[in-house]
């Protein structure tokens, strides 16, 4: 009874301090990206959090899945297209990562509208068309209202974890590195300059530990 | 020394006056001021949709009143109610651009303390939504603690 109770008081210290172990060394070959989020273990094999499977639309009516992303690295975030103040900073700093890969084809972007009412297909296509993205590399999607906020907690919830990130996934302008895996890699604040950049660096890392080096 | 408080003053007195007659500076004063509301309560979206879930979820339960069956109805359309609002107005919002495009510096001021208003109605809706839910939400979580 007496360790049962123990037990049961160093429980929840013990998950915490392995969950921060897990998330600070990272996983198996990544030397410096660590593996973010809660993980598990099964069968003796730690499972890293993964994107959960989804099926959107995007700005071509397109239906884009995880399979979209098959084989590639990706940058996601959420906006809507009415956002008066904080979507266009992020979005002009996604659109340097955008710009500066613009060579790196294994490195695409996907931005979600949490606004499902208004921002129909073609509103994104006109938004996309004001950006000058193609939707080779860039989806912005729309779907059901329920899977995208409930993706949106998949993506974010490891940058709700952090206690200086604004809360509020829906207009925090976070914006996330995902690996070819579908595993959350990075995040930042996309609308800081500066952080966008600490966060290119470890899209360059990822990108090298992926593919290699750049195709010259 | 008085002569040197005195220009002091006159020279904050008419910055203070220039500032004031800036029309751009009063419209982005008020702008500011919309989106301050605005950026506060934006992420409480995920956080209504969050407890609109778990009411949802509870309606399932077969062993409700219909009484509780109800209250949580009411809830979850106030909450719809708030979520729908609050699109809507963004989605009406003019920009700056677009109104000093087409308004007078007059008609701008009007329109941003309307809207200034609108969205201090909304906050208390979504506020209320929200409130309404939670103790809804924690009434389930008293009764289950009892069963146990």
């Amino acid at each position: 009874m007496r360790y049962k109770r123990i037990f049961y008081s160093i429980f929840p210290v013990l998950g915490l301090l392995g969950g921060l172990m897990m998330s600070s060394c990272g996983g198996p070959g990544s030397g410096d990206l660590p593996y973010l989020g809660n993980h598990n273990t099964v069968d003796g094999q730690t499972v890293y959090h993964q994107i959960r499977p989804f099926s959107f639309v995007n700005q071509d009516s397109a239906v884009v899945t995880n399979a979209t992303f098959a084989g590639k690295i990706y940058v996601a975030d959420f906006f809507f297209t009415s956002c008066p103040t904080i979507c266009p900073k992020v979005k002009k700093n996604m659109l340097r990562i955008y710009e500066k890969y613009a060579d790196r084809p294994e490195l695409v972007f996907l931005s979600h509208s949490i606004d499902v009412k208004y921002d129909t297909v073609g509103r994104l296509k006109a938004y996309a068309d004001n950006l000058n993205i193609s939707s080779d590399r860039w989806h912005l999607i729309t779907g059901d209202k329920d899977e995208i906020y409930k993706i949106a907690e998949d993506y974010m919830s490891v940058a709700m974890e952090d206690a200086d990130a604004p809360g509020g996934y829906n207009h925090s302008g976070w914006i996330v590195l995902i690996d070819d895996k579908g595993h959350v890699r990075s995040y930042s604040d996309g609308t800081d300059a500066a952080a966008v950049d600490e966060f290119m660096l470890d899209i360059e890392w990822l990108l090298q530990d992926v593919y290699g080096a750049a195709k010259q | 020394m008085l002569k040197k408080i005195g220009y002091t003053l006159l020279a904050l007195s008419g910055w203070w006056m220039l500032a004031c007659s800036d029309p751009e500076a009063a419209q982005q004063k008020a702008w500011d001021g919309v989106m301050v509301v605005h950026d506060e309560i934006m992420p409480w979206m995920g956080e209504m949709n969050r407890i609109t879930q778990d009411l949802k979820g509870k309606v399932a339960d077969p062993s409700l009143s219909v009484e509780v069956a109800s209250q949580i109805q009411t809830a979850v359309e106030d909450l719809d109610a708030a979520d729908a609002a609050m699109w809507r107005w963004m989605n009406r919002l003019r920009t700056m651009d677009e109104l000093r495009a087409t308004e007078t510096h007059e008609a701008i001021m009007a329109y941003l303390a309307a809207e200034k208003q609108s969205i201090d109605e909304l906050k208390m809706q979504m506020q209320s939504g929200m409130d309404a839910g939670k103790a809804l939400l924690a009434s389930f979580s008293g009764d289950e603690n009892q069963k146990q």
